[in-house]
């Protein structure tokens, strides 16, 4: 997969909450990622096996009167690999910005 | 000028303001999750999405799945009926592996890893959806409350199983010596 600047920012979000279940609009919202481009990335993760996919279950979906959700968890391959990813992205200048946040009141 | 606010600010311009904005982003989005191919898992996920975004906010979430749609939905099918299938693996040329280079042979051994995983997850998937049809067939589960959640469980395997075999058949046709 290419390592793009969203691709981090998503492997960023997922590896927040590592063992939890991930949903589409609260993964948009904590990656900061366009959905459109987030669900691209997903299904790739999908098929390369770094994540499982579910569906909420009937009867939470019907108290809350809705269609039931999809949701996705971390695999123990995608644990592994999304982590390198972040090692990689943390060595690449490109994505400084992203995972070193800058600190207020210290300019750089 | 004056009329053209009356209009703006008048009672049916809002109620057809509250239309398009309240009611219209769940029939558009219907629409658009039709340009997925009748199995796709997206299909139940947009519309399963579409009520967890803010009411103000879906309107415009509605008219970037129309990018997701066009993308990941319609291309794949424009071009599954445009470009022949490909060809069975009796009819490719194929290299004996032993005579292969070692970057080539490295490359297989990674597809063979991938497919071995693909076929492990399914059988696992098959399984559970043994033992979940054996349960769903007896009577005391007939009438259970946890019925609902059994058949969805079955549901989502069903899917789990179609997407991995196209996964499994996308592999195929990808072997590196091909």
């Amino acid at each position: 997969m290419r390592r793009t600047y969203a691709l981090v920012q998503v492997a960023l979000a997922l590896l927040d909450d590592v063992g939890g279940r991930h949903w589409g609009y609260e993964l948009s919202k904590r990656s900061g990622v366009r959905s459109p481009v987030m669900y691209r990335i997903l299904q790739s993760m999908l098929d390369e096996g770094w994540l499982a996919d579910g569906w909420e279950e009937q009867i939470q979906a019907g108290r809350a009167k809705r269609p039931p959700r999809r949701y996705y968890e971390l695999t123990d391959a995608g644990k592994t690999e999304l982590g390198a990813v972040i090692a990689e992205a943390r060595r690449d200048a490109r994505f400084r910005p992203l995972l070193a946040p800058p600190i207020a009141g210290i300019s750089t | 000028m004056s009329a053209v606010i009356f209009h703006v600010i008048s009672w049916p311009t809002l109620g057809c303001a509250l239309l398009v904005w309240g009611f219209a982003p769940g029939v558009v989005l219907r629409l658009i999750v039709l340009l997925y191919p009748r199995d796709h898992p997206r299909r139940r996920e947009l519309i399963g999405e579409l009520y967890a975004y803010p009411r103000i906010e879906r309107p415009f979430w509605v008219a970037e799945q129309l990018e997701t749609a066009l993308f990941g939905g319609l291309y794949p099918r424009i071009a599954r009926h445009l470009h022949r299938s490909p060809a069975s693996p009796s009819q490719r040329q194929t290299t004996q592996v032993s005579a292969a280079s070692p970057a080539i042979r490295e490359r297989i051994k990674v597809w063979e890893a991938h497919l071995a995983r693909i076929a492990a997850n399914r059988a696992d998937v098959l399984q559970e959806m043994r033992a979940l049809r054996q349960m769903l067939d007896e009577p005391r589960w007939w009438y259970s409350t946890t019925r609902g959640s059994l058949l969805a469980r079955l549901d989502h395997l069903e899917h789990r199983d179609a997407s991995l075999r196209r996964l499994e058949q996308a592999y195929r046709d990808q072997h590196p010596d091909w």
